[in-house]
């Protein structure tokens, strides 16, 4: 784990994607942005993201379907997802899944930062 | 051309404009084998008296009335609706018709007496059925040449109410008054009758002016088109021909003889035919109104579950920027609130506020269009005038981007129903599309090329080519969300609400890709003058 985490962003939505990576970096972050899922597996950041932020609406590759390929390949990021069209039977199945967390848009920036904060104090304890 | 089509939907629903069919032609035809066949058997028993049978006059002449009567009622019924004299005419017929069989069975030889009314005149009641059997024949000529005329009622609407009321007084009056005249002044009359049985030679003018009048009735019913009313106008004076025939001819004129009774029994199937015409096809009709009123509601529930989904989906994508904007403005508090404060930052986020704030009222702005007072209505709208109007309002655009501008639009294109501002909106959003997609284009000709066509017997499809750079796969797949965007400062709601009014308009909207380059969009909309019962025989 490098000393400052790399968050990486992947939403479809310019305006989304944009608005989320402005109040991650305001948490005093680093981020990387990406427009689908494919960008993100081909990015160079790729291996080094701490934490993914994905949304779950997203064409071709859903934010689920990036989380299941991240699994399937051995590759597990912790991971968040945010979504504008919030489903109880989905939340749970994604937390039961092993996603960290489940948040709405708009999101909360205190459970955001809650968030990323737990994912990178579990990575930086190194418990895999 | 409004009124048109008006006039050719009430064709379906009226018996009087709905033109018979082959199998009606083939039931009408098996009916008067029958009734022929049945004459024929009559034929030998025909003279055989049945004593005493007069008692059973007054029941028959009460079923003959009654059928009248209602028969008159639902043809009254149906000239409020369509408001045609030639209708107002039959069914002041068959009324008056009902009206005068009650004074013929009441001063029939034998029924007064035994009603204990005083004995009318020999001459009477073979006076008031020369009156009948003349002025039924009459009523339905006087049909016949009215109804390929067309003439309906000029005056304002509402005012059947007052003309039934008044034909029909008009005729009972004027039934009270013969009879009176009948009865009051029997010396006066022709002598029809040589004693209470036997006719004279003189009543042989009567049945034969009876037939002669039947047989112009039934020519002239046939000549022109032929409905399905006037299709069994034509079975009741064949039946009443037989009836005459049965009368006056094969009985000899023998009143309450075998073919006497037979000739009334056909006298009452005749009155009764136009009766269960009647009902029949207003139960027909009734049930396939029904089936169309439930087709008509499966097609609004469908626009309704099509609306709540539009709703939801702009709820949403309203939403979106919503969220940017609380997230971006989250952000900048953030920046603000360091030490110290990273204004570069904070500037940035409202930047982005700022952008979210604009997409936010353009979408709102969109909305507020599409929904505009007035969308809904609905008129005949001509959609190759309509591309012509849009492209000669976008001649600039195109002439600016070097596009050649190639329209196919088929000359005779059937009119659709629907709201002309928000189909040109669609035209114009596809044009508009085109002329972007190929602005990058500079290797090969600038082509935007609109077809339209009739497609099968109840749309027509219009195309919108463009030889632009295509669309990728992801594009493909998204062209139609809300939001979705390829241009700079494009909202990306147009094509949704493309697709969104072609819908509610009933057709549909589809994009494919054009060889060798671009895209085509297609759209089908329903001709104005489709048919509305699918499963209705329009021949």
């Amino acid at each position: 784990m490098s000393e400052k985490s790399l968050i990486s962003i992947v939403d479809d939505h310019d305006a989304s994607r944009e608005a989320v990576a402005g109040l991650v970096r305001s948490l005093g972050l680093v981020t990387a942005v990406f427009e689908n899922a494919f960008d993100f597996l081909k990015s160079e950041e790729f291996s080094r993201t701490a934490c993914l932020i994905a949304d779950i609406r997203m064409p071709r590759m859903t934010g689920p379907e990036l989380y299941n390929h991240l699994i399937a390949t051995g590759t597990p990021i912790p991971t968040i997802f945010i979504t504008a069209y919030v489903d109880e039977r989905d939340r749970e199945l994604a937390l039961k899944a092993g996603v960290h967390c489940y948040l709405s848009k708009p999101l909360s920036p205190d459970d955001l930062l809650a968030c990323i904060r737990s994912v990178i104090s579990n990575g930086s304890e190194g418990p895999e | 051309m409004h009124s048109t089509s008006k006039s050719r939907e009430d064709h379906l629903f009226l018996l009087t404009t709905s033109l018979s069919g082959r199998d009606q032609w083939q039931f009408a035809i098996g009916v008067l084998v029958v009734l022929v066949a049945a004459l024929l058997v009559t034929v030998p028993f025909a003279s055989i008296a049945l004593e005493h049978t007069e008692a059973l006059l007054p029941a028959y002449a009460t079923a003959v009335f009654i059928v009248d009567l209602v028969t008159a009622t639902l043809l009254l019924a149906l000239f409020s609706v369509q408001r045609s004299s030639a209708v107002l005419a039959l069914s002041l017929g068959y009324l008056f018709s009902g009206a005068m069989i009650l004074p013929w069975a009441l001063t029939f030889p034998g029924v007064s007496a035994s009603l204990g009314l005083p004995d009318a005149g020999l001459q009477t009641t073979a006076m008031i059925a020369t009156v009948r059997r003349l002025s039924f024949p009459l009523f339905v000529l006087a049909y016949a040449l009215m109804k390929d005329s067309d003439t309906f009622l000029r005056t304002p609407q509402g005012t059947e109410r007052n003309i039934i009321v008044m034909s029909v007084t008009g005729v009972i009056v004027i039934a009270l008054a013969l009879t009176w005249l009948v009865v009051a002044n029997d010396d006066a009359l022709p002598t029809f009758m040589r004693d209470e049985m036997h006719v004279s030679d003189l009543w042989h003018y009567v049945p034969a002016t009876a037939v002669g009048l039947s047989l112009a009735g039934l020519l002239s019913l046939w000549r022109g088109r032929c409905s399905v009313l006037d299709l069994w106008l034509m079975v009741v004076l064949c039946s009443s021909l037989i009836e005459i025939i049965l009368l006056s001819y094969v009985s000899s004129g023998l009143r309450l003889s075998v073919g006497w009774w037979a000739g009334r029994l056909y006298g009452l199937i005749s009155a009764s035919i136009v009766l269960l015409v009647l009902l029949s096809e207003t139960m027909t009709l009734y049930a396939r109104l029904a089936r169309s009123v439930l087709a008509e509601r499966r097609t609004r529930d469908a626009r309704i579950t099509a609306m709540e989904a539009l709703s939801a989906s702009i709820a949403h994508e309203v939403n979106q920027p919503l969220a940017s904007m609380v997230t971006n403005a989250d952000a900048g508090m953030r920046w603000l609130g360091r030490s110290p404060p990273d204004l570069p930052e904070a500037k940035a986020a409202l930047e982005r506020i700022v952008n979210d704030g604009h997409r936010t009222a353009k979408v709102i702005d969109g909305i507020r269009t599409m929904f505009k007072k007035g969308t809904q209505e609905r008129v005949p709208a001509d959609v190759n005038q309509l591309i012509v109007e849009t492209l000669k309002r976008s001649r600039s655009e195109t002439h600016l981007a070097r596009i050649s501008v190639q329209t196919e639009l088929y000359e005779t294109l059937p009119l659709v129903t629907g709201c002309p501002v928000q189909l040109e909106q669609v035209i114009s959003n596809l044009v508009a599309n085109s002329i972007d997609a190929m602005t990058a284009v500079s290797s090969r000709e600038r082509v935007l090329r609109i077809q339209t066509a009739p497609q099968g017997s109840d749309r027509i499809l219009v195309s919108v080519e463009d030889s632009g750079s295509g669309m990728t796969p992801d594009c493909k797949e998204r062209i139609f969300e809300p939001f979705f965007t390829t241009k700079p400062d494009g909202m990306g709601m147009g094509l949704i609400f493309c697709r969104w009014i072609i819908e509610a308009h009933g057709g549909r909207l589809w994009m494919m890709d054009n060889e060798p380059h671009g895209t085509i969009f297609q759209f089908t909309l329903p001709r104005a003058d489709a048919p509305i019962f699918l499963t209705g025989e329009r021949t």
